[in-house]
């Protein structure tokens, strides 16, 4: 120990102490702002914590809640292991989460006006997320997409005579499907109402999916990174045609 | 005149010179802008980095641009490579500090990203007071303050 504080550049200048805590994780950079004022000041910094936010993207937990007509979206990082930590420290770190749940909520502005239903379904895809819905005019469905980074919504049409309420997932790959078209039948099995999709779908390897420029004929496939509660099974012929199933 | 064979001498603190091609020396950012000035001759002071620090950041970049040569085989050369770095950067604090400082100041980010990354992975679990003894922090905050700030940040110091 003595020798240490002899010893000449023993310490790191604040810019490289800020690489060094770009590379922890977040419970560690939670923990380290008891270190000093000076290393509290660096990670409650808000260009800190949006550098730390794009270098390490961490799994987020995406909840979503619904009061009447009202789609609340919060988006808190995920602790793995740690699960007994109150919501309000776990929320102290994260700048950009909309806090609901106990302290103040912030409302993003929409331009696409449309409506919920009660029984609006989210699926969320990398940090989007993907709801079935109705624009106010008509009746057509829609699949709305929030993404929490940049909050900013969009709008994806559907062809109409699009029926179901559902949102499904294809190995997170979504992006990789133009839709074509579909349609929906439903039949009862075991007693238990079984919906039935058949789509089709366009294999476009390397394209993004469009938005809803010009025609209106994409359709997004939404997934979760880890919990997924619809099942699926797709089959992908010669034809490239994608069955599935819900 | 071959550029590719050029020697160039770098002179550390203590005034002990290292010759080393000039490809080498261009992994030092710093110097390849000298060069490219044309303000340098063929010996190039580094008067903030000693001997034992400017030779292994010497060793760090002949690999590196030993490794870069190699056509082929990549795949076993960037596993060659990541051994190396690992067992590189695996130095005591002290040296691993100086490394990083040496590695800013001569701009070489491969050096300075591992570097950083070495150390973030040595502190990961601390607690607050082993860091501080690490990098000779002084606790800035009163016992009150410091509880309040380990009160907010309560989930962080459970295992």
């Amino acid at each position: 120990m003595e020798h240490r504080k002899k010893a000449k550049t023993d310490y790191l200048p604040t810019d490289l102490t800020t690489e060094t805590l770009l590379r922890l994780p977040e419970k560690s950079v939670a923990r380290f702002s008891c270190v000093s004022k000076l290393w509290s000041s660096i990670t409650t910094d808000p260009s800190f914590i949006s550098l730390f936010e794009t270098r390490s993207p961490r799994q987020r937990l995406l909840l979503c809640f619904q009061k009447y007509a009202k789609l609340f979206v919060s988006s808190i990082p995920q602790h793995t292991q740690n699960s007994n930590r109150s919501y309000s420290s776990s929320l102290s770190f994260d700048h950009h989460h909309i806090r609901s749940v106990q302290e103040s909520r912030r409302t993003v502005k929409i331009n696409h006006k449309h409506r919920s239903s009660w029984d609006t379904v989210g699926r969320c895809i990398d940090g989007v997320i993907y709801y079935l819905t109705f624009p106010c005019q008509n009746l057509d469905y829609i699949v709305m997409s929030f993404d929490v980074r940049s909050e900013k919504f969009d709008m994806i049409k559907l062809p109409s005579g699009f029926d179901g309420n559902f949102l499904v997932t294809y190995k997170g790959s979504w992006r990789r499907f133009e839709f074509k078209g579909m349609a929906g039948d439903k039949s009862v099995s075991n007693g238990r109402v079984r919906d039935s999709l058949h789509v089709t779908f366009k294999l476009r390897p390397n394209l993004k999916m469009q938005r809803s420029s010009g025609r209106s004929d994409t359709y997004a496939n939404t997934a979760t990174n880890g919990a997924e509660s619809t099942t699926m099974s797709a089959h992908a012929d010669e034809q490239n045609k994608v069955e599935i199933e819900t | 005149m071959s550029e590719s064979n050029k020697k160039i001498s770098l002179i550390s603190s203590e005034g002990e010179a290292f010759e080393v091609s000039e490809a080498v020396a261009r992994e030092f950012e710093i110097v390849a802008h000298m060069l490219e000035d044309g303000c340098s001759g063929s010996s190039i002071p580094i008067t903030t980095v000693d001997s034992n620090i400017l030779g292994k950041v010497i060793e760090y970049c002949t690999k590196h641009v030993e490794v870069g040569n190699v056509e082929g085989n990549s795949e076993k050369a960037e596993k060659d490579l990541e051994e190396f770095d690992k067992r590189f950067i695996a130095v005591e604090m002290n040296t691993l500090f100086s490394l990083i400082l040496a590695a800013n100041y001569l701009n070489v980010k491969g050096l300075l990203n591992i570097g950083c990354q070495k150390v973030a992975d040595t502190i990961k679990d601390m607690k607050p007071e082993e860091v501080r003894s690490i990098f000779n922090i002084e606790n800035d905050y009163t016992p009150a303050e410091e509880e309040v700030v380990r009160k907010e940040n309560e989930w962080a110091f459970q295992p």
